[in-house]
């Protein structure tokens, strides 16, 4: 089902300047992957070497956090999946 | 670029106008890089802390007071009396430091000592040493307030320290802005020993910009990547839960690593309290709110939204689960002017040290010390500042309070080799911030927190992969090159927070948007790497050897649950850190930088003093 991936500002030139990618996916996982698929050089920055996600990425769902699921969690037609940054310290 | 200096002469009731020589601006910009260069070359070896001959330094960069975000922070740099020996460096953000700028100074050095209690009241045209009798006793919130009130002006800003710097304690902190604090190094203590209560700023003036278009194009770009994270979301405390799950976040003075933390996060607040943003000057980021505890015992308190640094070591560490009882502790302890941090542990040592029956209930005048007790926690911390009963031994920071406690209170203290404790996480399952802390010139302090931030891909610094975070390889480098690049970040005395990814590179475009000056990422780097070394040499000078960096034997241990359970960096850390050393240009046997690595920095006054001969 089509899902609408939004691309976080710095990341953005690994998706050609686009701010939003049309995905295909039943999971976050198969989203990530599919949107991998059509801009393989966005990988490096969302996953780590072992294929999990990375640790200062923050995946929300129509505005809701995906933690602690995440890449398992289920997605549905028309969702909206953000990629925001975890930024901790203070 | 000019860069202005305030010397005040306590002793002789002197205060001087400077201008620094420009060579010194370019190869130290401001923030840190000036203050240690200033401390360096003016506070001699065998100088106490608390000796009015000691410096403390207060400085901002040519990109403080501008559009710049972030750009609102000042450091602090002085012989530190939490570490007794070794040069400390403290940041503070709000509004102090671009009024500082606004009344024409980047640079204030406070040196001597006042015969009595004073505050200093500057402006444009006038700096005064006034009268602070009247305001001597007062927490750091109602001297804020009298200041304005006497002074007739409510937008005056004011650094001020409490009880705590008033009595010395060594984990006393400089605050402004009603909340904001330059808590590292027990600063509020130099402060206090030099009879300084507060510093009032006022100015109106305008900090130069060359390019102001390029420099709103900038802006905009910064302020739309950064309102696309957790900062912005749900501020600091967004990653407990995490941490947590990741078995990182300190529990009980690392007794176990097992809490629920589901009112202690972020989200939690920021969905439950009511909340007013009480930004810093330019910032976009909504990390902090002014929040009203909607439930629990706390109902009703109004005061700073907790960040996570409060969250975990008054939260988790205290074995408290409320966020309204956080954010009533956090208020205390920024109105009796301490460190957060270093209370935090000093609290969690001896609660640990009451549980297991080292410390008793008379010894803690009657109070029940026991995990969560957050009543007992604020009576305790008003002990501190005043250094009354057991409050003046935990006054002396983790450290010193575990060795005047004795018996097994050096195994429980969390602590680094030099009396600063880290920050508030577990680094048990972290080799890379284990031996960040460990290595840290001045303690565990903001210089040495980077490395790559939760092992992101990081392309400037070259780690195109990101680094596997409980690895025990590959952190040294990583050390190496972020402790330059954020050094470089504090000497422009800008909020790390803001500053989307490719950090420098970023930070240079808007430097040259600032001063007209394009430093390339080599050279800025370089300049974070002189900073650094010339901090190291002067701790070295002061005593400094390879085994004071080192860690407590409570974090060599591994913790007893959790996901790191089972698992201690001890036998990693030697070889982490003596490959550290080699990455840096220091000697193996002494720790001193090389002669060939201070020749190559300019250093000639620092290798002389290290290696004699001819500089």
């Amino acid at each position: 089902m089509a899902v609408n991936v939004h691309i976080h500002k710095v990341y953005r030139p690994f998706t050609e300047g686009l701010e939003t990618v049309v995905v295909e996916g039943h999971t976050v996982a198969e989203c990530l992957k599919n949107l991998v698929e059509k801009y393989p050089d966005i990988k490096r920055v969302l996953f780590a070497t072992n294929g999990e996600l990375l640790k200062n990425i923050d995946l929300y769902i129509n505005h809701e956090s995906a933690y602690p699921e995440e890449l398992t969690k289920s997605v549905s037609q028309g969702d909206d999946i953000y990629i925001h940054l975890l930024l901790t310290g203070g | 670029m000019d860069h202005s200096v305030l010397r005040v002469d306590l002793t002789e009731g002197k205060i001087t106008k400077q201008t620094l020589a420009s060579e010194i601006v370019h190869e130290y910009i401001g923030g840190i890089g000036i203050g240690v260069r200033i401390v360096y070359d003016e506070v001699p070896p065998g100088v106490d802390a608390l000796d009015p001959e000691n410096r403390l330094v207060f400085s901002v960069s040519p990109l403080t007071g501008t559009a710049v975000p972030g750009a609102c922070r000042y450091h602090v740099v002085g012989k530190s009396p939490q570490t007794l020996f070794t040069l400390s460096v403290s940041d503070s953000g709000g509004f102090w430091g671009p009024e500082l700028k606004s009344a024409g100074y980047d640079t204030i050095i406070l040196q001597g000592a006042a015969q009595a209690p004073v505050y200093l009241w500057i402006t444009e045209t006038s700096v005064e040493i006034r009268d602070a009798k009247s305001l001597w006793g007062m927490d750091t919130f109602e001297t804020e307030d009298v200041i304005c009130e006497m002074l007739g002006d409510k937008r005056i800003r004011v650094a001020a320290i409490g009880p705590a710097g008033e009595t010395l304690s060594r984990l006393a902190c400089i605050e402004n802005d009603k909340g904001h604090i330059a808590g590292r190094g027990g600063f509020g203590a130099v402060m206090g020993s030099k009879n300084v209560k507060a510093i009032a700023v006022r100015g109106k003036g305008r900090a130069p910009v060359k390019d102001r278009e390029r420099l709103h194009g900038l802006v905009k770009f910064w302020k739309e990547a950064g309102i696309e994270t957790s900062l912005h979301k749900w501020g600091t405390g967004a990653s407990l839960e995490r941490y947590h799950d990741q078995g990182i976040l300190p529990v009980k003075n690392l007794t176990t690593n097992q809490f629920d933390v589901d009112k202690l996060t972020g989200q939690y607040i920021r969905t439950k309290y009511k909340l007013k943003h009480k930004p810093c000057y330019g910032c976009f980021m909504h990390h902090v709110n002014t929040v009203e505890v909607t439930e629990g015992p706390y109902k009703g308190f109004v005061g700073e939204e907790p960040e996570y640094e409060l969250l975990a070591g008054f939260g988790s560490n205290l074995g408290i689960d409320d966020a309204g009882a956080v954010a009533a502790i956090g208020e205390k302890c920024d109105r009796l002017g301490m460190d957060a941090i270093g209370v935090a542990w000093a609290v969690s040592l001896a609660m640990e040290a009451y549980e297991k029956k080292l410390l008793t209930k008379a010894e803690l005048d009657g109070l029940d010390l026991t995990w969560g007790n957050a009543e007992a926690v604020l009576s305790i911390m008003e002990k501190m500042a005043r250094r009354e009963g057991l409050g003046d031994i935990l006054s002396e920071g983790p450290a010193i309070a575990a060795e005047r406690i004795g018996s097994d209170a050096l195994n429980y203290v969390v602590t680094t080799r030099k009396n600063m404790s880290p920050k508030c996480l577990d680094l048990r399952g972290l080799p890379g911030r284990s031996l960040s802390f460990m290595a840290a010139s001045s303690g565990p302090t903001t210089e040495h927190s980077p490395g790559l931030h939760g092992g992101a891909p990081d392309e400037e610094l070259g780690f195109p992969e990101g680094i596997d975070m409980r690895a025990t390889t590959g952190h040294a480098e990583a050390l190496r090159k972020g402790g330059f690049r954020k050094v470089f970040v504090d000497s422009c005395a800008v909020c790390d927070f803001v500053i989307p990814p490719p950090k420098l590179t970023n930070l240079l475009d808007m430097y040259e948007a600032v001063t007209g000056h394009r430093l390339a990422f080599d050279e800025a780097m370089t300049i974070g790497e002189r900073i650094l070394n010339v901090q190291r040499c002067f701790n070295i000078k002061q005593g400094l050897t390879p085994e004071d960096d080192d860690l407590s034997e409570r974090l060599l241990t591994a913790p007893a649950d959790g996901p790191a359970k089972g698992i201690s960096v001890r036998p990693h850390l030697k070889g982490m850190l003596h490959e550290y050393y080699q990455l840096m240009g220091w000697d193996h046997k002494t720790g001193k930088p090389l002669r060939h690595t201070l020749k190559r920095l300019g250093l000639n006054k620092e290798m002389h003093d290290m290696w004699g001969g001819r500089s």
